[in-house]
Order: structure tokens, then sequence, then C-alpha cells
């Protein structure tokens, strides 16, 4: 009997234990089932959201993030989803996607400088992969169009309207890793980029995805049904290039009213344009940017090069080396300037003064770092991205490019500029400074005017003494001046007032006056001495002018003459006029008789002065044979 | 240029440019007078010593 309801109690028992705990799980796990419904008013809020379900298995888009955010994230708030086309690829393709963003303040402030991306591209075959980023200008009208080389190539998409680079770039998608390599990394199908570029609020973004896929590949981008940046902008544009065959290029176009799964991981602030880069550099490794040469005001001078460049480190100190190149296929440099210890700014300046054109349009600025050490620079943006608002440090070889301009002064100067410096070594020599003081000049001007006229007196024979007397006191007044001035006084009033001002000190500074009279005196003569010679230098020249122009006008009028009477004798004779010939004649006569008397009296004087040194030299050659019998 | 350099310009062209120039003109000024003049004084002459020698004739 009891054998009978035993066994099935038994085996009802058993049933139970085997399948209501699965019965039991199974009610449980319904119940805890959750439908989120997220609509597009929720779509920043995802906290929110998500604590509608189990915090402990929920996945949020950030959770996806490799590395996790560091700064301020944004993205949808939920995983985005995989979508695939249709599109078989061929060996030749491009794929071009393009979404515009726009950021507001209350989620930037004013903007960042350095931010992480995350692609909305599936990297699944893909083979190259580039990315660019545009500023709108103006309005936020954008479209895009196709562009087909007529020879090779599958041809590309492009974006049309107004629009300027901000940073455009080729990814290299075979570098994983996150804190090593380029400024890029691909991680479980997802790209991701450390753009360092200021990115505003307010202003409305493009991003530009460009990707090459491997023949056979289905691309694929993530998507998002929420708003990204909550700007109310839910646009993206999917182009491709297929080429089936060389004469078949394949051209599809998707435009959809949906935002890519793009999200941002913003980890540096932007002051007003102005921003720092923080870099750890080693020797060797270097920052460098293109200029060109900067406008001479005159192109016939030369004038140096200088570069003044801010930095902070810890220790205030830099060791670095600026080199500036021109930029053109060979890079020659133009000027360097090294320095163990710059001290707060690189001031570096070039040796010599740089010819205008030496380094031309294209030029570029290097700076080497010499040693270990974290420096800080500032840099600005400015609207053209292309040579002087970019600059890229080479770090242990790897390139990482900033696209904004590093905050430096690139200057001329005429003369050699050094940083502030206590060694005296440093030190320019400078000028003596002179003090600009005002003096009165009437003692030498009523000087000048009585020697003037003196001389006068003298010359003309009115009155010998009193013209000597004149000369003497005008003489006396201008060097009685000099002392005025040399003593510190403004002038000759001055200085006889001074006299008078106080007994001892007038019998002092009497005494300092005849001392500096008599000083006064020989510098007196030796001016007028150098003055006279200076004057036969400048004038003598003239002189000899005057003298060569008057033989000239002799040379040219006297043959000219002696020609005219010379003709007229002999058109005299011609004409049968005898007496008329033989009185041209006898002026001919008169004027060759007078040119040889004159020729003859200075023969004569020069003989009389060969005699009398003839004389001289015989008598100094007796006088010193006479000394020698003595001796 | 200063003015010694322009004295030597001055005597460069009156004396070694102007003179030449000058003296050849008036030879060719000259000589064109002579042979203007010579005919005349030549016909002057004949017609001197022709008189002359008309009158000799005459008078024998």
């Amino acid at each position: 009997m009891i054998s009978k309801h035993f066994l099935p109690v038994i085996a009802i028992i058993m049933v139970c234990m085997f399948i209501l705990p699965g019965y039991v799980q199974a009610a449980e796990y319904v119940d805890k089932t959750i439908d989120m419904e997220i609509d597009s008013e929720n779509q920043d809020q995802y906290d929110e959201v998500v604590n509608l379900a189990d915090p402990s298995t929920a996945i949020t888009n950030p959770d996806t993030w490799n590395p996790s955010p560091r700064g301020i994230w944004m993205g949808a708030s939920t995983e985005e989803s995989l979508f695939s086309l249709n599109d078989i690829l061929y060996e030749n393709n491009t794929v071009d996607l393009f979404h515009e963003v726009k950021f507001n303040s209350t989620q930037i402030m004013n903007g960042a400088s350095v931010t992480v991306i995350r692609s909305p591209v599936s990297m699944n075959g893909v083979e190259l992969f580039e990315f660019s980023l545009y500023r709108l200008l103006n309005d936020t009208e954008w479209n895009i169009h196709s562009i087909i080389p007529a020879v090779d190539g599958p041809g590309v998409h492009s974006i049309t309207g107004s629009v300027e680079y901000v940073a455009s770039f080729d990814i290299n998608i075979l570098d994983t890793s996150i804190t090593g390599g380029e400024d890029t990394w691909v991680l479980n199908d997802r790209c991701y980029v450390e753009l360092h570029a200021p990115i505003y609020s307010g202003v409305n973004y493009i991003l530009h995805w460009r990707a090459t896929y491997a023949a056979d590949a289905r691309p694929a981008i993530y998507l998002s049904s929420q708003d990204v940046a909550n700007d109310g902008i839910n646009r993206t544009r999917w182009a491709l290039c297929n080429e089936v065959s060389p004469d078949n290029i394949a051209v599809k176009n998707y435009s959809w009213a949906i935002e890519a799964g793009v999200s941002f991981d913003m980890i540096n602030g932007l002051g007003n344009s102005l921003y720092a880069e923080s870099v750890y550099v080693h020797a060797g490794d270097y920052l460098t940017w293109e200029t060109s040469d900067p406008d001479y005001p005159d192109d016939e001078t030369d004038y140096y090069h200088t570069l003044m460049m801010p930095f902070v480190t810890d220790d205030h100190t830099l060791n670095a080396t600026v080199t500036y190149t021109k930029a053109t296929t060979t890079e020659t440099v133009v000027w360097q300037d090294s320095n163990t210890e710059w001290l707060d700014y690189i001031l570096a300046c070039s040796e010599s003064p740089v010819a205008f054109g030496t380094g031309g349009r294209y030029t570029r600025v290097n700076i080497t770092f010499n040693e270990d050490v974290r420096v800080n620079f500032m840099f600005i943006d400015t609207l053209d991205y292309y040579l002087d608002d970019m600059a890229t440090f080479t770090l242990s070889g790897i390139t990482h490019n900033i696209y904004a301009r590093p905050w430096a002064s690139y200057q001329l100067s005429l003369g050699d500029i050094v940083p502030p410096s206590v060694n005296p070594y440093d030190w320019p020599g400078l000028l003596e400074v002179q003090e600009n003081q005002k003096q009165t000049w009437y003692g030498t001007i009523i000087g000048i005017a009585l020697v003037i006229v003196g001389a006068a007196v003298i010359a003309t024979g009115i009155g010998i003494p009193i013209g000597v007397a004149m000369v003497a006191g005008g003489l006396s007044l201008m060097i009685i001046e000099d002392i005025a001035h040399r003593s510190g006084y403004s002038g000759l009033p001055d200085y006889v007032g001074g006299l008078f001002q106080n007994a001892i000190d007038a019998i002092w500074d009497a005494l300092q006056g005849v001392g500096e009279f008599l000083r006064s005196v020989g510098e007196g003569i030796w001016d007028a001495i150098t003055w006279f010679v200076d004057a036969v230098i400048e004038y003598g020249s003239i002189l000899l002018g005057l003298l060569i122009i008057a033989v000239a006008l002799m040379l040219f009028f006297y043959p000219i003459k002696w020609q005219l009477g010379f003709w007229d004798m002999v058109w005299a004779m011609a004409s049968g006029d005898w007496k008329g010939a033989a009185k041209a004649a006898n002026g001919l006569d008169r004027d060759i008789s007078k040119a040889m008397r004159t020729a003859g009296k200075v023969d004569k004087r020069i003989s009389r002065a060969e005699k009398v040194l003839s004389k001289k030299y015989t008598a100094w050659e007796k006088s010193r044979n006479d000394r020698g019998g003595e001796a | 240029m200063d003015f010694l350099g322009i004295a030597t310009w001055i005597f460069d062209f009156l004396v070694l440019q102007m003179l030449p120039l000058v003296s050849m003109i008036l030879l060719a000024v000259g000589i064109f007078g002579v042979i203007e003049r010579i005919p005349e004084t030549v016909t002057n002459f004949s017609k001197r010593m022709g008189s002359k020698m008309a009158g000799a004739f005459r008078r024998k």
C-alpha cells in the first residue's frame, strides 16, 4: 500500500525538484525584464534612464569606450546600433561618411582643446582611414558631391558649402596602443582619435570619415536613435564610390535624418582661442611649425631675426636649440641659436643680420629640446590651419599634430637681441648718454662778429690797432663762453651772474676759470688749426676746381680767338687786302709775343729758383764737408 | 659728383671735345671764305694787269 502511493509521490517530488526551480527562475526572470522606452526628450539624461533598469546588467554607451572616458563625455546614452549596407565593395572603393554636430556652452563651456572622438565607422574590413573636421561658416547649409576622376580611381565624395578646415589627417589603423604610438588607436572594431584642436561651443562642425575597404567587404557604421549633442541636428550623409569595372563606377549616396554613432570625450578646456599643451619631452624631441619670413620695412637693409616664445617648466628653465630653416625641398639652415638655460621664455636671435629673401615664403621653426622635461607651451587658434595654424611635436620619432599656432613672436630687429642677463659678458655695449641741455651762445656769436669786423678793419687799413683789439676781444669772448659751458653754465650771462654769486665762490670759480682758460687757449688753438686743415681739405677742392675751370676757359677761348685772327688775316690776303692782312698779322704777332714773354718769364723764375736751390745745396754740402774735416 | 668732378668735366668738354670741333668748323668756314674770295681777287688782278697792258700797247 505504502509502495503503491510511495513511488508516485517520490516520482512527483523528483519531478518537482528538477522542474520547479526552472519554472521559479523563469518566473523571476520575467518579473525583472524591463522594456525600456527611451524618448528623445530623455536623450541626455542617461543616468535617469539607465536607473530604470538594473544597473548591474544594463550596458551604457560610455561603458563600451576603451579606455573609459576621462573628461566631459558626450554621446548616445545607450549602445549604438550597427548598420550595414547591402553593397559589396570591389577592390577600388571609397566610402565617405559626413555628419554634423554642434555643442552648446552648458556642455563644454566655451570649448575644448583636446578631444577624443570615437568614430561611428565599423573598422571591419577597413584598409585606409582618414579623418577631417570642418568648421561651418555663416550658415548651416552644406551638401556633398561626388568627384569621379577621368582616368584611375573610384572617386571620392567631398563637402560643399562655406566651410574651412579645422584638422585633416590619415589614421594609422594598425596602431592599437592607447598610450603609445600616434594620437589614434583602433580597438574592438572602433577607431578613436585624440584630436588636438580648438573646438568651440555654438559652432557647427562637420565630421568627415573616409574609408577604403578591402575587396568583398560590406561597409558598416554605428547609428544612434538619440541626438548626440542635443543640438537638434540629425543629419548623416553616407556615400560610396565603387569601381565595379574601370568603365563602371557605381556611386551611391545616402541621406538619413538620424545621428551617426559618434561620441566625444573632451579632456582639455579652451580659453578664448588660447590654451596650453603640456608635453613631456626627451632630449632630441622637437616642436616644429611652418612660417614665412616677416615683412621687411626696407628691402635694402639686413635685419636680425628674433623669436620669442614663452614656456612653463618646473624650474623655469629649458635647454633648447632654435633653428630657422628654409622649408623647401632641402631644409637649409638660415640661422640657429641655442641656450642651455632659457629662462621662462625663449628669446633666440640670429648671429648676424639676415638679407631680404633669405628665408622666403616657406620657412620652418624648429625647437629641439636638449633635456628630458615636462614643458608647457601656449597655442592660439587662427582661421587658416595651413602653415601658421599648425604645429607638430615629434616625440621619440612619432609625430603628434597640434591644429593651432604656437604662441610665439617672430620679429625683425636692427640690433642683436639678447635675453636679460646678469653676466656682464652678455651685456651689449651702450652709447654714452649725452645730456641735452639748453645753452646760450651770445658770447660766441658776438666774438665771431668782432673777429670778422676786426679783420676787415685791419685789411682795409682803417685802424690796425683797433682791428687787432677787436679780434683779440672777440677771441676772448669766445674763450670765456667756452669756459662758461665747460663749467656747467648755460652761457656767458649765466656765467657772469655766477661770478658775482658770492665772493668765495666767485674767486674759486675765477681760479678754476684761469685754469680752464689756459687749457681752453690751447684747445682753442688746436681747434683753430684743425678747423683750418679741415677747411683746406673741404674748400681746397673747390679752389682747385675753380682753377681748372679758369684754365679750361682760357684754353678754349684763346685758341679760338687766335684762329679767328688767323682766318681774318688769310681772308684779307685772299681778298688782296694786304694792309688788312698786315694788321691782322700784327695782332697775331702781339698775341704770340705776349705768350712768348709770359713763357720766358716763367722760365726765368724757374731758372732763378734752380740757381737758389743749387747755391743752397752747395753751401750745405760745403758745410757738411767742413764739419767732416774738423771731425 | 662733387665740385672737382664738375670742373674736370667742364675741362674735358671744352678743351678736349668742343675745341677740336670748333676748330674744324672754323677751318671749314675759313677755307670756304678763301675759295669765295680768290676768284674775285684774281679777276680784279687780271683786269688790272690787262688794263695796264692795254694802256702800254695803246701808248705804243
